[in-house]
């Protein structure tokens, strides 16, 4: 069998109620199950949306500048069940057909998005949202 | 943590101190299939501007009644009500954790953004 059209999303959203000192690394997966045959990624794809504010608890301190991407980093794992055959990973941002690969049973999208700290009394306010997305075709193949 | 997920749908996870204070929020939100799975790893600790937190997960809603949650294995209500035990909540914050029970975070300082989970269930209902 072939499964035919294909998509994967995942996405997360993280809103803090107070200011960090520390704002935790995002990192998820989503997995869909496949049948083997042959896989056609059409298109993998990375949104982030963040909001951040850099500030002190304390009147008369400047925490410094700091800088952090626009972008999740987002890639998708196909992977057969040959446990000596590596897994076939794709990164995006990819809006073209990639080549067809054969043999993958799983189908594994992850995002992720960077965590970072500020020494006291430098403190942290932000709200974002990292997701992630990939299309694919699985094909009677080979 | 690990927060298993098997089919699709939003779900919104409170994160609480002991004191019941939701400290941060996550929607997740997966989608593709049915049979489809996703894992989110999380720390039940967050350093914040006063402190290191030690938190506890709470599963607050879910789009979907039909997708599959599990914290660590767990039920998400037993595997909240352990972690309250362990952090040391008062008996009536981990009654309410773990019947899904946690409040909305409030941000103290910007940026924001409103939660519109009542708007949505209220346009939803309307329309079906």
């Amino acid at each position: 069998m072939a499964q035919g059209s294909l998509m994967l999303q995942i996405g997360v959203e993280q809103t803090f109620a107070g200011t960090i000192t520390n704002l935790p690394e995002v990192w998820a997966v989503a997995l869909h199950s496949l049948d083997g045959q042959r896989t056609v990624v059409r298109e993998i794809a990375g949104e982030k949306s963040q909001a951040m504010w850099l500030m002190a608890t304390v009147n008369n301190y400047e925490p410094g500048d700091m800088s952090i991407s626009d972008h999740a980093l987002s890639d998708l794992w196909l992977v057969t069940n040959n446990a000596r055959k590596p897994p076939t990973i794709l990164y995006a941002p990819s809006h073209v057909s990639s080549p067809p690969i054969d043999g993958a049973v799983v189908a594994l999208l992850r995002v992720r998005d960077f965590g970072m700290t500020v020494n006291s009394p430098g403190a942290i306010a932000t709200i974002r949202r990292v997701s992630s997305h990939a299309y694919f075709d699985e094909t009677v193949g080979f | 943590m690990q927060i298993a997920i098997r089919g699709e749908g939003e779900l919104v996870i409170r994160f609480i101190d002991k004191k019941g204070a939701t400290l941060m929020q996550e929607r997740l939100t997966v989608s593709g299939s049915p049979t489809m799975t996703a894992l989110r790893v999380v720390e039940l600790s967050l350093r914040t501007a006063k402190g290191d937190a030690a938190i506890v997960p709470v599963l607050c809603s879910q789009s979907n009644p039909d997708q599959q949650v599990l914290f660590d294995g767990d039920a998400p209500a037993k595997f909240t009500q352990r972690r309250c035990k362990e952090i040391g909540c008062a008996a009536k914050v981990a009654a309410e954790a773990s019947r899904g029970a946690a409040p909305p975070p409030v941000p103290e300082s910007h940026p924001s953004l409103t939660g519109d989970d009542a708007v949505i269930a209220k346009l939803l209902k309307a329309v079906r």
